[in-house]
């Protein structure tokens, strides 16, 4: 494996390409990074992946570009919008098997690059400069409808529901496609000048990953870029802000679902601590939440802890009966109060040590779980491997752990109760 | 090596990889697949026994015996109970990461880990061949199946897929949930549980693959090591006969969404035996023509307003004695969705497929299944699944590249039946 890595601050972009014969795909992607500030510009620029990837100048019908995608063997471009601290994600990725496996002789990767390329920075337009009427009614709809899968996948929903709250006040409480008032006041205008911004500001990661991959892409983008001023992606940590929030709704549902947020007060240079604490806590079928609240008292099916390490919070999150939404919720509290008074042995956390360790050691082995580990350290601003996260998780100390348990700050309760039908 | 071993090299030049395949001594038959650049070693034991088996008969007994539905899922979280412990704790020691899922068909546990890789797959081959069933262990299990159940329940996707079956069958299994209901998991004793166990977890029905980081000599010793030969029984599924026409052609159901979603299926019917890798391929090419994101149907839902990219799906679900079309998703207008799909079915039935698409749908499936060669989870599954259902990973793949339009057209003739649709569709509760 050959992992490379380069950065051009003056255009703001942040380049990674490995090439591996392991795998038999290869893809290249570039992730553009923005700060989320009002629900309505998160909708407008949550509009602009879908509505530059469903077409392109070269295939300008929906269905022809989808038939020259079939023709690359079942290539595939990948609109995305996600969330990342207090940052909007906006992904386009190409991604197709590589050149070795085309027994039609073709340069699937060569075509590929092309086509992001012209899906990022000469989008099709109609004759006003906007993009055409129809491709944005249709990506406005979905977006629209995106909103209602989110809500009925009950688990995501609640998730939802808790962090929003938390970080209610903050860029990270904003929706990350916005909400379905945003999106329905969307204009066509709104969105190009969005896309014009994202290529001008955006801070830029790009990813060449596969079987011949090599950084003709990211020098392309160099040229493409010039010199621009991309903005700042800081994150601000999130502080607990005194009184716990507390909100229920209720639904007719035969599981109640229980979401937990907790502020971390651990220092950057701490935050892998913070990580092993929550897997200690409820981040392995070992730890606390899954041997106590799930196996030992059969409350639940699922019952577990993530540390979101931008925001330095942990999220817990369980499905329970409605009449023991109180009693879950005190028997999490009761293991993380264990963890403040020491109660944690040697064996939960070298159990929880040498999962995260997997996890680490098999960053390598798959393209996805690489590009997101090197992506979320282009966020933070320093790229680790994964090796030398493992190496750092197995020399924290049990007084560190409990260091971190001790800050833990409950801040938001979301309970969704279910109602007899 | 013991002497009775049966040994083959499954190899692809077109796809640059090779696996080998071991009938052990033991009876058990087993998949390795090395992966040489990889850290990861992915294995997952599993046998053939899932949900439907209800009902069976051993080959050295008389009479068939029927089972409360959910036994095979509470089986697989027993089975990693033992006396001393249990084997996630065992993992845990290691730093391997483990699960365990069943399936309408079949029940695997699996292990990932880059470290330790003997260590992990002793402890895989141990406690599946070791089951320690007590009344109290089985009376624990039965609030954590209850709320796994109960999460279900308020999966719409997942309720709406059943009540689908429902419609479509009459008589098989494959209508039951996976975990049973609170009601028939309360009926499961220690002594059903032995029962179930000693018939389905004979090697002989079972398969081991081991992908990745793994080397033949390292697997068949431990096989060596690990395996108690199992008699040679065989077991019958027993299921009653299933009629060649729907129970009814549309289901209806209020759930707390926020738009309706449908499901829609054509039944197959159905012959004794398993489908051949080019049946498959075939119809999947079939699905691809009707109703990928280049398909005519597609962009013609889209631009109407019907469907979305993220919501809409189709797949070929097939198994022992089942098989249908199923298309899904979220949709303001089912009814129209489905007349769309009956319009589209009528069309192919009267025009055929043309050359050309099937030449690209072919190249773009092709490409799926080799995307999928990348990880270690996806190979060691396909090729158990494969195997569970008489095919080969490899013969699968490369069929894409025979398939003529004859061969789909002659699918659509036996496979398109107005009078085997049906619809399931869930609305909102506030929707009039």
């Amino acid at each position: 494996m050959n992992n490379h890595f380069f950065e051009q601050k003056d255009c703001g972009l942040q380049a990674f390409w490995s090439s591996t014969p392991q795998f038999k795909t290869a893809r290249v992607s570039a992730h553009l990074v923005l700060p989320l500030t009002t629900p309505e510009n998160a909708a407008l620029y949550a509009l602009v992946p879908n509505i530059i990837s469903r077409a392109t100048r070269e295939y300008p019908d929906y269905t022809q570009f989808g038939k020259r995608l079939a023709e690359l063997y079942g290539a595939s471009v990948q609109p995305g919008v996600t969330r990342v601290g207090d940052n909007q994600i906006l992904t386009l990725a190409a991604a197709g098997i590589a050149n070795p496996y085309a027994f039609g002789g073709e340069d699937v990767q060569q075509a590929l690059s092309e086509m992001l390329e012209s899906i990022l920075f000469t989008p099709l337009c109609d004759e006003n400069g906007l993009f055409p009427e129809d491709g944005f009614l249709q990506e406005q709809r979905q977006l629209l409808e995106t909103l209602d899968a989110e809500y009925n996948d009950k688990a995501t929903y609640a998730m939802q529901r808790c962090v929003q709250t938390m970080f209610a006040g903050e860029p990270a409480g904003v929706p990350r496609i916005g909400t379905r008032e945003a999106i329905l006041n969307a204009t066509r205008e709104g969105v190009k000048a969005a896309w014009e911004y994202a290529v001008k500001h955006a801070q830029i990661c790009q990813f060449t990953i596969g079987d011949g991959a090599d950084d003709r892409f990211a020098q392309q983008l160099v040229k493409r870029l010039g010199m621009r001023d991309a903005v700042s992606i800081e994150t601000k940590r999130h502080t607990a802000s005194g009184d716990v929030k507390r909100v229920t709704e209720e639904m007719p549902v035969v599981q109640s679902k229980l979401v937990m947020g907790f502020a971390i007060g651990t220092t950057p240079e701490e935050r892998l601590a913070a990580k092993l604490m929550s897997v200690v806590l409820g981040g392995t079928p070992s730890s606390k939440l899954f041997m106590n609240v799930r196996e030992k008292q059969s409350l639940c099916y699922y019952c577990a802890a993530r540390h979101d390490t931008p925001k330095n919070v942990m999220l817990v999150q369980s499905g329970v009966e409605t009449k023991d939404l109180d009693r879950t919720e005190e028997a999490i509290l009761k293991e993380l109060n264990d963890m403040k008074k020491g109660n944690i042995t040697d064996d939960e956390i070298l159990f929880a040590k040498l999962a995260m360790c997997n996890s680490y050691n098999a960053v390598a082995d798959s393209a996805a779980s690489m590009e997101t580990w090197y992506l979320s350290g282009m966020l933070q601003g320093k790229l680790h491997t994964p090796e030398e996260y493992a190496e750092c998780i197995m020399n924290i100390t049990k007084d560190e752990i409990v260091s971190a348990a001790e800050r833990a700050t409950l801040d938001t309760v979301y309970k969704l109760k279910g109602a007899a039908k | 090596m013991s002497a009775e071993m049966k040994n083959t090299l499954v190899e692809s030049k077109l796809l640059r990889d090779g696996y080998r395949c071991v009938k052990h001594a033991s009876g058990l038959t087993v998949f390795i697949y090395p992966k040489a650049e990889m850290r990861s070693t992915y294995a997952v034991f599993g046998t053939r026994y899932g949900s439907i088996d209800k009902v069976f008969k051993r080959s050295d007994e008389d009479k068939a015996e029927t089972t409360p539905a959910g036994i095979a899922h509470f089986l697989e979280h027993k089975l990693f109970e033992s006396e001393d412990g249990d084997a996630f704790g065992r993992y845990a020691e290691i730093g391997a990461s483990a699960n365990a899922y069943t399936s309408f068909e079949t029940t695997r546990y699996l292990f990932s880990c880059t470290e330790n890789a003997e260590q992990a797959l002793e402890i895989l081959l141990d406690f599946v061949q070791s089951p320690y069933f007590t009344k109290q262990t089985v009376e624990k299990e039965l609030g954590i199946i209850g709320q796994e159940i109960k999460m279900y329940d308020d999966d719409p996707q997942w309720r709406m897929m059943f009540s689908l079956l429902r419609a479509m069958y009459h008589t098989h299994p494959i209508k039951d949930d996976i975990a049973g209901t609170v009601e028939s998991i309360a009926e499961i004793t220690p002594e059903y549980l032995y029962r179930c166990y000693n018939t389905f977890y004979n090697l002989n029905n079972m398969a081991l693959c081991v992908c990745g980081n793994c080397t033949e000599e390292e697997v068949l010793a431990l096989c060596d090591k690990m395996l108690k030969k199992s008699e040679p029984v065989e077991v019958e599924r027993v299921f009653e006969e299933e009629p060649d026409t729907i129970v009814q052609p549309l289901v209806e159901e209020k759930l707390p969404v926020a738009c309706p979603m449908f499901q829609f299926g054509v039944k197959e019917a159905v012959t004794g035996a398993h489908r051949t890798e080019k049946d498959l391929a075939v119809t999947e090419v079939l699905l691809d023509i009707m109703a990928s994101d280049s398909s005519p149907m597609f962009r013609k839902l889209l631009d109407a307003g019907l469907v979305n990219e993220a919501s809409f799906s189709y797949e070929y679900f097939e198994g022992t004695g089942y098989g249908a079309l199923l298309f899904g998703g979220e949709s303001g207008n089912p009814e129209a969705v489905c007349d769309a799909i009956r319009e589209e079915m009528a069309r192919l039935k009267r025009e055929g497929v043309k050359e050309e698409d099937v030449r690209r749908s072919a190249k773009s499936l092709y490409g799926a299944n080799v995307s999928g060669l990348n990880s270690p989870d996806v190979i060691a599954n396909a090729v158990m699944t494969m195997h569970f259902n008489d095919r080969e990973l490899f013969r699968y793949i490369e069929c894409f590249s025979e398939i003529t339009a004859e061969d789909v057209n002659a699918r659509i003739q036996t496979l398109f039946d107005m009078d085997k649709t049906a619809a399931s569709i869930i609305r909102p509760l506030d929707e009039a």
